[in-house]
């Protein structure tokens, strides 16, 4: 079933609407969860071991298996089923999203005028143009990608998003799909108590979600979140309201961030990087590096990169990038992701990486002592599926 | 449904099964799966209604049994339905070309 979300945006559609939202949010798990798990097991038992007698050796990376793979009839009809399920959770959620056009307009009026008493603010620029990963195809195969509005629905990508990532993830991103930022602001307050951030700053936040998270757990703290998609700041900022949290939605693009040098705590990204090209990567990592006051944290939430995965699991995540219109998606994790902050001016013995279990899932004196041991990859890692552990990386300025 | 949404993603799509009419098979068989999942909870949100309100008694619907003109009525629709559905089956097909040729045959008397 598909759980409502907890705000005053969110639209549950008819029955017959909400009953086929709840079909693609099931027929999703089964294919991520029962499917996938077949699909390993037919390249384990037969696929690789075929290979091994044909060649005398194992595919050694996500591309050989992806070659290996793409006549299999089992990938056939996991990709063919997944690709069907992505383009079901747009359809699904898009439908009572217009149908609630008025209605939510008026939500969003009204909750903006609770500005003054909740805190925060939306701040748009005209001059942020869409770049060409956002702008070129529909990211994630959503209609209209992150851009999308009309006159009636200025708000209509964010709150796409929102429904559709709902959907999409089948209950296993925290009750407002806030479970990533929930769980990397808690991992730094138990591994770092002395830290207090004053400006955090939340890169590529569409709706600012996880952004609402980091001024949960920080609540002293200025939370800023940026996006380049005026859409998604326009419902973002009115989520956040609903939520009574007090967050700065700002348009702005990571690549030329408007904060002066040496003036922020922390720069947060979840989901983020991979959706952008490695020369846009590489200004994100200089600009962080440039804002972060000294002792300050850069922290990116992201897939693992290929060199910490077997050939198999590397080629599993590679499927968004070549059928869910996510093109950087490969070439991201197949960068050196420490050369990545190297370059940028961190320092090497100043990098580190973080995998964290779900927060919002577990008690926080669970979450404190699962962080007392330094959590290994597994195959689990940064792959939506039950129990998953999410990835970061980062580093201290 | 508001006219001005756009459902369709831009580009086009993959063919995992290499010509792209399984896939586009498997497309309608997952809109017509959710359509039937849809239609399912409606009939049990129905029945649960109908024995909230005291008109039918917990488990009578599963207790019901048709009489012998409903049954037969049933039986006969079945076949008729499972006709329809697998009215392609052995059914003889023809390669393009071949149809093609036919047609151009017969044009010509």
């Amino acid at each position: 079933m598909t759980a409502p979300l907890q705000h005053d945006l969110y639209v549950r559609g008819d029955r017959e609407q909400a009953a086929k939202q709840s079909f693609v949010t099931g027929l999703r798990a089964f294919v991520l969860n029962d499917m996938a798990g077949a699909m390993q097991q037919r390249y384990t038992q037969q696929v690789e071991p075929r290979i091994v007698r044909e060649q005398g050796a194992a595919p050694a990376s996500g591309p050989e298996v992806h070659r290996a793979m793409k006549t299999d009839d089992l990938f056939r009809f996991y990709s063919s089923v997944r690709y069907n399920a992505q383009e079901m959770v747009w359809r699904s959620t898009l439908r009572p999203l217009a149908d609630a056009a008025q209605a939510l307009n008026a939500q969003v009026d009204e909750l903006s005028q609770r500005t003054e008493q909740v805190g925060g603010s939306l701040t748009l620029n005209d001059a942020v143009e869409l770049p060409k990963n956002v702008a070129a195809l529909d990211v994630h195969l959503a209609p209209g990608s992150y851009g999308n509005d009309t006159a009636q629905m200025p708000w209509l990508a964010g709150a796409l998003y929102d429904h559709g990532l709902n959907v999409f993830s089948f209950g296993a991103m925290g009750a407002n799909l806030d479970d990533i930022g929930q769980s990397f602001a808690h991992y730094v307050k138990h591994r770092y108590p002395d830290f207090t951030p004053q400006h955090i700053v939340d890169l590529g936040c569409t709706i600012g979600h996880n952004s609402c998270a980091w001024k949960q757990a920080y609540p002293q703290a200025q939370v800023t979140a940026i996006d380049v998609a005026a859409p998604c700041l326009r419902y973002g900022h009115a989520r956040a309201l609903s939520q009574g949290v007090a967050v700065d939605f700002e348009q702005m693009n990571a690549t030329d961030l408007r904060f002066p040098d040496a003036s922020v705590d922390v720069v947060f990204s979840s989901m983020f990087l991979h959706e952008l090209s490695v020369k846009d990567i590489r200004a994100v990592m200089r600009e962080a590096y440039r804002v972060l006051r000294p002792g300050g944290l850069m922290l990116h939430m992201e897939l693992p990169p290929n060199d910490e995965l077997t050939p198999y699991d590397a080629f599993y995540l590679d499927w968004d990038a070549y059928y869910n219109n996510e093109p950087y998606y490969k070439t991201f994790r197949d960068q050196d992701f420490a050369a990545l902050r190297e370059e940028a001016g961190f320092s090497r013995e100043k990098l580190f990486h973080a995998i964290v279990p779900q927060y919002t899932y577990m008690s926080p004196d669970a979450f404190a002592e699962a962080l007392t041991q330094d959590a290994a990859f597994d195959d689990k890692t940064g792959r939506l599926a039950d129990g998953i552990q999410w990835y970061g990386f980062g580093a201290w300025k | 449904m508001s006219d001005s949404v756009d459902l369709n993603t831009r580009g086009r799509r993959p063919a995992f099964f290499g010509d792209g009419q399984i896939d586009a098979l498997l497309t309608a068989l997952l809109e017509s799966m959710s359509q039937q999942w849809a239609t399912r909870e409606r009939v049990l949100a129905l029945q649960k209604l109908l024995e909230r309100r005291g008109v039918i008694e917990p488990g009578e619907l599963e207790a019901f049994v048709f009489d012998d003109a409903d049954t037969a009525k049933l039986a006969a629709d079945q076949q008729a339905f499972l006709a329809d559905a697998f009215r392609a089956i052995g059914g003889g097909f023809q390669g393009l070309s071949d149809r093609e040729q036919e047609i151009d045959e017969f044009q010509r008397g």
